[in-house]
């Protein structure tokens, strides 16, 4: 019999953006203790809160599809967790919604897919004349585009084809009220999880030169019977 | 956009991008207190001299932000060392040093409040100094504001940083901050000039200002005497809170997004530490205990938990297992805290086999094994500093931890003690070894290796201490005592650590040294010392240059033993200690005769509770011995 599942979907905003995936981790095991909900613990001498968080992010990106799983100890309606942690999360950290993933969802890392972002780009000094819906068309024609990574520990480098991880690439427009006023915006929907992913980071360098660049990760699509649905159902109104 | 909006876009829109680890910098903890600008507030930068993860580890800037940003007219925020590449970024860009909450530059705070824990810190400050624009040295900041002022344990020999603070205030801080705070706020509102705050600022009992003082050296270039300015008092006496019950306690810490070295709750339970040993400048400097009641102390550990979340709570003070109440204190958050997930730890075991007992209980950390410090190799030595432990008490303690399921134990010793001789480091070798064989067969059959890890520092002669008169031992000779150790523990299952010697020589010089160090600090931060507390950062040969272009001979600092009636530079301040306790106590010392806790059996006369107008306060009911006046003194 396992036990009763919370999933939480949460908002990293500025004051969170540059904290790490298991400062998060940490951060919000906190929140779920000052909250006092009755959450399972783990076995050991340093027993944690069973808290399972989706894909990380990378830092410095702000995201509103931030997703965790609570175990709890006992039953507790969604609501009721929503309401008690909305109250003890961090700065910048802010809850959307909470519910009870349906009975056949498995973690959220063994069905995570695919994450969607919004990329907002300010072209660098002398690229006056960049062209966005040039440079999107450019990238979707590519049938390659190779990126190195550096290994664990900064020692070896690797070449990744990160092509066919990009699912989808389009142009929304200019934005002139964004955080980085001025920007150009563009949706990204790339692969994430353990049969390899990318950054949108790792795709600017085929779509031109930038000054300044500000990422949000807008959804987090998991993969389940052969069905592309999304780490929550969508709230609707 | 104003210049400070300004700053904050490029700081966090351009630099923490680039940067290690930015949460860091961000200051928007949870807890974090964010006050909105305002020209009537007093504005306190509050400067940790070293790493974000150090400096957040620590409990005393704790409790000034607290106290500062409960007030309505103060504002408290935070700055701690940059690491090497934010430095880089700022510098590069021109960019200042800026506070955590409200990204502001350093230079435009009313006050710049350092913590002085370790001598070594030193370079940091100078450092932080400059990433502010500010100049280094006090009387090239002509203006009284940002007004620079230090406080902690090394203020206690202030005199290596005379010329680049403006003030330091001693003791502790819970009384005399809200004094400094009204006296900033009149002296903004009446517009006094930097010679009239820095007089105003002498008067405040706790508060020295190096600029008032004339030090005069003599032939042999000891301190021939200090020259205070017109209604400037010397020495100038520390300040102690006399009911550290009843003084407030924050919590809601801020709690760090990133990881820091002690990331957990921390709930003082006393102050001070009357054991006496003599090498330990906090147990001198720190008198006399004080403690929390025990009620006092589980409301505290309720509250902060419950304001920050923390999977841990840790009891601290300079030796907690020596808080009167432990025992039903553990036993009862363990019981309340334990079923939420909560830890409870001691930053310290004492040295018997009850200690380990109650570290059973509280189920500490396994895996990084107990920790023991011996401090000395034979009972001799540990007579001479004054260190009330046992072979005896080693042994039952480190029996009790490997029948109770312990694999390894951690052993601190120091090398380069006072009348240390090669018998004494042959039973630190001895010691080892017989801890290794009790674990062995104590562990036998029960799985694991036994491992024994033993820590030779090097011994750092600190001021008001009865070492205070001694010499370390000089490098080339602690050197050959580690060599010698090294030699002889070289069982597998033998981890020894030791420190580096040159890092140990020039804390000794600082720790005792005078104003004409000053020149050679300036020196060594000119030729890029900034981190030297982080060994890798440090370089020897960068302070032997600084010292010989400042004309010093550090060693004549460090190595080199006292007369009895020399004048010490760090005798313009007073924790409260008497001079010939101190003596008798070197001498007591070298004779190997102990003097007991003054807890327990009798006053030893130091000088604190009487001149000081203090008592020592124990929970739980106990009464301590009858103060004595210090000889000499009514």
């Amino acid at each position: 019999m396992s036990r009763p599942r919370v999933r939480l979907r949460l908002a990293k905003g500025e004051e969170a953006r540059f904290i790490s995936h298991l400062d998060l981790a940490r951060a919000l095991e906190r929140a779920v203790r000052r909250a006092g909900l009755p959450v399972a613990l783990s076995e050991g001498f340093h027993p944690m809160p069973k808290v399972a968080l989706g894909p990380p992010l990378a830092l410095g990106a702000t995201s509103r599809a931030e997703y965790a799983d609570l175990e709890l100890s006992q039953e507790m309606p969604p609501a009721e967790v929503a309401e008690r942690l909305a109250a003890t999360l961090p700065p910048g950290i802010r809850l959307l919604a909470a519910a009870t993933p349906p009975p056949e969802a498995k973690a959220l890392m063994a069905e995570c897919a695919a994450a969607d972002y919004l990329v907002e780009v300010v072209p660098a000094a002398g690229e006056a004349a960049w062209d966005p819906d040039r440079a999107v068309a450019d990238l979707l024609r590519r049938t390659e585009w190779t990126v190195t990574r550096s290994g664990k520990g900064g020692n070896g480098e690797r070449r990744v084809d990160i092509r066919p991880y990009l699912w989808g690439l389009a142009y929304l427009g200019r934005q002139d009220d964004g955080p980085q006023g001025g920007g150009h915006r563009l949706a990204m929907r790339i692969q994430t999880g353990s049969t390899g992913g990318a950054r949108p980071e790792e795709y600017l360098p085929a779509l031109g030169r930038f000054a300044r660049v500000a990422v949000e990760r807008t959804e987090v699509w998991l993969s389940r019977q052969g069905e592309l649905v999304p780490a929550l159902p969508w709230e609707r109104g | 956009m104003g210049s400070v909006e300004k700053l904050r876009e490029v700081i966090l829109g351009e630099v923490l991008p680039r940067v290690r680890k930015p949460a860091r910098y961000t200051g928007t903890e949870l807890n974090a207190v964010h006050k909105p600008a305002s020209a009537s507030l007093v504005r306190v930068l509050l400067a940790f001299p070293d790493l974000y993860e150090v400096g957040m580890s620590h409990l005393g800037l704790k409790i000034l932000y607290d106290l500062l940003n409960q007030r309505g007219d103060a504002a408290a925020e935070r700055v701690y060392a940059p690491d090497v590449d934010l430095e880089a970024e700022l510098r590069a860009r021109d960019l200042p040093l800026f506070s955590l909450e409200s990204t502001a530059p350093a230079a435009s705070f009313d006050v710049i409040g350092f913590t002085l824990q370790y001598e070594l810190s030193y370079p940091a400050i100078l450092n932080l100094l400059d990433l502010a624009g500010l100049p280094l040295r006090s009387a090239d900041r002509t203006g009284p504001w940002p007004l620079v002022i230090a406080g902690g344990p090394c203020a206690y020999n202030p005199e290596p940083l005379a010329p680049f603070l403006d003030a330091l205030v001693l003791g502790e801080g819970e009384e005399v901050l809200h004094e400094l705070v009204d006296l900033v706020k009149t002296a903004k509102a009446s517009g006094w000039g930097k010679a009239e705050v820095l007089q105003r600022l002498a008067g405040v009992p706790g508060v020295y200002v190096p600029s008032l003082v004339e030090v005069d050296y003599a032939a042999d270039g000891t301190v021939a005497d200090f020259r205070p300015a017109p209604g400037v008092t010397l020495p100038v006496r520390k300040r102690v809170v006399a009911d550290l019950d009843a003084t407030p306690y924050p919590t809601a810490f801020v709690v760090p997004y990133a990881e820091v070295v002690h990331d957990r709750a921390m709930v003082e339970v006393f102050r001070g530490c009357t054991r006496g040993c003599r090498f330990c400048q906090a147990g001198a400097v720190y008198r006399p205990v004080r403690e929390r009641r025990e009620e006092t102390v589980r409301r505290l550990a309720d509250e902060v938990l419950a304001r920050t979340g923390w999977e841990e709570v840790s009891l601290t003070s300079l030796s907690t297992g020596d808080y009167s109440c432990l025992e039903p204190l553990l036993q009862h958050l363990v019981r309340t805290h334990g079923p939420e997930g909560v830890a409870v730890s001691l930053p310290s075991l004492r040295v018997d086999s009850f200690s380990v007992k109650l570290a059973e209980e509280i189920q500490q950390v396994r895996k990084t094994g107990l920790t023991f410090a011996p401090e000395a190799g034979t009972q001799r030595l540990r007579d001479v500093i004054n260190k009330n432990v046992t072979e005896e008490d080693l042994l039952g303690a480190v029996a009790a931890a490997f029948d109770a399921g312990w694999n390894s134990v951690k052993l601190y010793f120091m090398i380069g003690l006072p009348t240390e001789t090669d018998e004494d480091l042959q039973g630190i070798v001895d010691l080892a070894y017989r801890v290794l064989r009790e674990g062995r067969s104590r562990r036998k059959g029960a799985g694991g290796r036994v491992r024994v890890t033993v820590s030779a520092s090097s011994f750092v002669p600190k001021a008001h201490t009865p070492f205070q008169w001694a010499p370390q031992a000089s490098r080339d000779e602690l050197r050959r005592r580690q060599q010698y150790l090294m030699d002889r523990l070289r069982d597998r299952a033998i981890d020894f650590q030791w420190h580096d010697v040159e890092l140990s020589f020039l804390e000794a010089v600082l720790a005792r040294g005078d104003r004409r160090i000053a020149d050679a600090l300036e020196e060594a931060f000119r030729r890029g010392a900034k981190l030297d507390s982080w060994g890798d950062h440090f370089s020897a040969a960068r302070w032997a240059e600084a010292f010989a272009a400042a004309g010093v001979d550090p060693a004549w600092y460090a190595n080199r033993t006292r007369e009895r009636d020399e004048r010490f530079p760090w005798e313009v301040v007073d924790p409260g200690l008497s001079r010939r306790f101190l003596w008798r106590e070197w001498e007591r010392a070298q004779r190997g005769e102990t003097t007991p806790d003054c807890r327990e059996e009798k006053c030893a006369a130091c000088g604190v509770c009487a001149r000081l107008q203090v008592r020592p306060y124990l929970a739980g009911g106990r009464q301590g011995p009858e103060v004595q006046a210090p000889e000499g003194e009514a």
